[in-house]
């Protein structure tokens, strides 16, 4: 199948030129994919899972890449299904994914680029709907209303945690990539979550400084026994308000107090913590 | 098997709005691994029929791995509880870190709640509307009777729709009973079931040009909605 040149999109600046995968950069495209996600969901053999071995999938269609002054700078994928309605007749929906850009070319349009592409291209192939799934702790779900995209449902996510000190770490080593107000440096938290495993109940408790709004780990005995803020919550109740804290501060304020209410959270804080957060 | 595996599927989601599932579309998604060697958890009758299965595979976070249960499709709640059961039991077994699902009814919530799951937020499927009148062309049918509507959705040209006691039908320009004007937004959110079109009128997100006929705009909103969805994880790529 022979490469297609988008020249439809208007809005596209001058400089920019849309064109589709071609044969021979598959694994540049991996490698573009890890650089832009540090790295992406998964390795060359999901690679192969996505973009070849899909049926009724060819990637020098459907990938679409968005140069930049020559460089390759961007781009996104339609993924072609046919849904069934009500009524047992078909549709063609798309779904969209994979959305990239170079770190080297952010903040350029590149992903206003390539997402009114896929549009185009979904609209090109006969999808009556477009779909995409995406997380609500990343960008996507802030700019894709900006292309039409809707949020629609929102499914829950279910967890059993089977080692709980394992888990401990894996949530912890993502909060550390979270930023948190510099206003709340010096602060130490003493956090304890406890896990209902199927083998038994099992608690974990770590204590921690903000500094340079970071998390870190203090050592045990490390520390001063005086904390600012103590926190203990039963997973599910935790899971729920760092969630929530991504949707808003209603939310947050809201999945709090529903912990509270139902004694899957206690909190205990210091004066000086107090007046950090009101702004005192 | 796998074509029992798409018979039950189809059977219990029978009228949702649904991808459709192909051998080779089941094959690249649920069991990349081949079915041989998947963990694909089933429940069958004394009988041997297929009563309901679940797909899940191994992935990598960082240092820890977990189940990703990709769907579970059963036909009742205790053939449900047994696929999570199994998968469970598998992963002390196996020593995964933790077990994942996510899917959509809140009434899965009691029985997952009961095997310790814990259930939280974290994504969102957003949809786009491209083409109205394919999606309204689709569902159409042969009506004799009916008062032909004028919908205006923003941004897509008129479409004129007849509409009938139990069904709709598309229909070439004509003199119309009813003008009806919303957003995609909106007219996505009516197609998918997420709110009324008695509220969305109330809201002034649907309007329409006799407010004595809004009986057919409501009509006509009931009559396009998917009533329920299915759309499992394993089936995005």
């Amino acid at each position: 199948m022979s490469e297609r040149i988008f020249k439809e999109d208007k809005e596209a600046k001058k400089e920019d030129r849309i064109r589709t995968l071609r044969r021979g950069e598959e694994i540049a495209h991996f490698n573009m994919l890890n650089l832009s996600f540090d790295p992406w969901v998964g390795d060359m053999d999901e690679w192969r899972r996505r973009y070849v071995l899909h049926p009724d999938f060819d990637f020098t269609e459907n990938v679409v890449i968005v140069e930049e002054n020559g460089e390759w700078a961007g781009g996104g994928t339609a993924w072609f299904r046919e849904a069934l309605l009500k009524n047992n007749k078909k549709i063609m929906v798309y779904s969209a994914g994979d959305l990239y850009v170079h770190p080297d070319h952010r903040g350029k349009g590149i992903y206003s680029t390539a997402m009114r592409s896929l549009n185009q291209l979904g609209q090109k192939k006969g999808a009556a709907l477009g779909f995409t799934f995406v997380s609500i702790y990343r960008l996507p779900v802030i700019a894709l209303p900006k292309y039409g995209f809707v949020g629609m449902f929102y499914p829950k996510t279910h967890v059993v945690v089977i080692n709980p000190e394992k888990f401990f770490q894996f949530l912890i080593s993502r909060a550390k990539k979270a930023y948190f107000p510099e206003k709340f440096s010096g602060i130490m938290l003493k956090l304890t979550v406890s896990f209902n495993t199927p083998t038994g109940k099992r608690e974990i408790t770590e204590v921690f400084k903000l500094e340079k709004a970071q998390f870190l780990e203090v050592k045990n005995g490390s520390y001063k026994k005086h904390m600012d803020l103590t926190v203990k919550a039963e997973v599910g109740a935790f899971l729920r308000i760092v969630g929530a804290f991504y949707l808003g501060k209603r939310h947050l304020l809201l999945s709090v107090l529903a912990a509270l209410l139902k004694g899957h959270l206690r909190i205990r804080f210091s004066v000086k913590f107090l007046k950090l957060f009101l702004g005192l | 098997m796998i074509d029992e595996i798409i018979n039950l599927r189809n059977t219990i989601h029978q009228g949702d709005f649904r991808l459709i599932l192909t051998p080779e579309h089941w094959n690249i998604s649920y069991v990349p691994e081949g079915l041989e060697k998947s963990n694909l958890a089933i429940v069958r009758s004394k009988d041997g029929r297929l009563r309901g299965y679940a797909a899940y595979y191994l992935v990598h976070f960082d240092h820890i791995q977990a189940y990703d249960i990709r769907e579970i499709c059963a036909e009742d709640r205790e053939t449900q509880a047994q696929l999570i059961d199994q998968i469970v039991d598998k992963s002390v077994k196996d020593n995964v870190d933790f077990v994942f699902a996510k899917w959509f009814e809140d009434a899965d919530k009691n029985v997952l709640a009961k095997r310790g799951f814990s259930s939280f937020s974290e994504a969102v499927i957003m949809v786009a509307l491209f083409n109205p009148k394919e999606l309204l062309s689709t569902l159409s049918e042969e009506i004799e009777n009916g008062e032909v509507l004028k919908l205006l959705i923003k941004g897509f040209d008129p479409i004129f729709v007849k509409v009938g006691e139990k069904g709709i039908m598309v229909v070439n320009e004509e003199k119309p009973n009813l003008k009806v004007s919303t957003d995609s937004k909106t007219f996505l959110k009516l197609f998918f079931n997420r709110t009324s079109f008695p509220k969305e009128f109330f809201r002034k997100k649907v309007t329409t040009s006799d407010i004595l006929n809004w009986q057919t705009a409501n009509r006509f909103f009931k009559l396009i909605k998917q009533d329920k969805w299915h759309i499992p994880m394993g089936d995005w790529v």
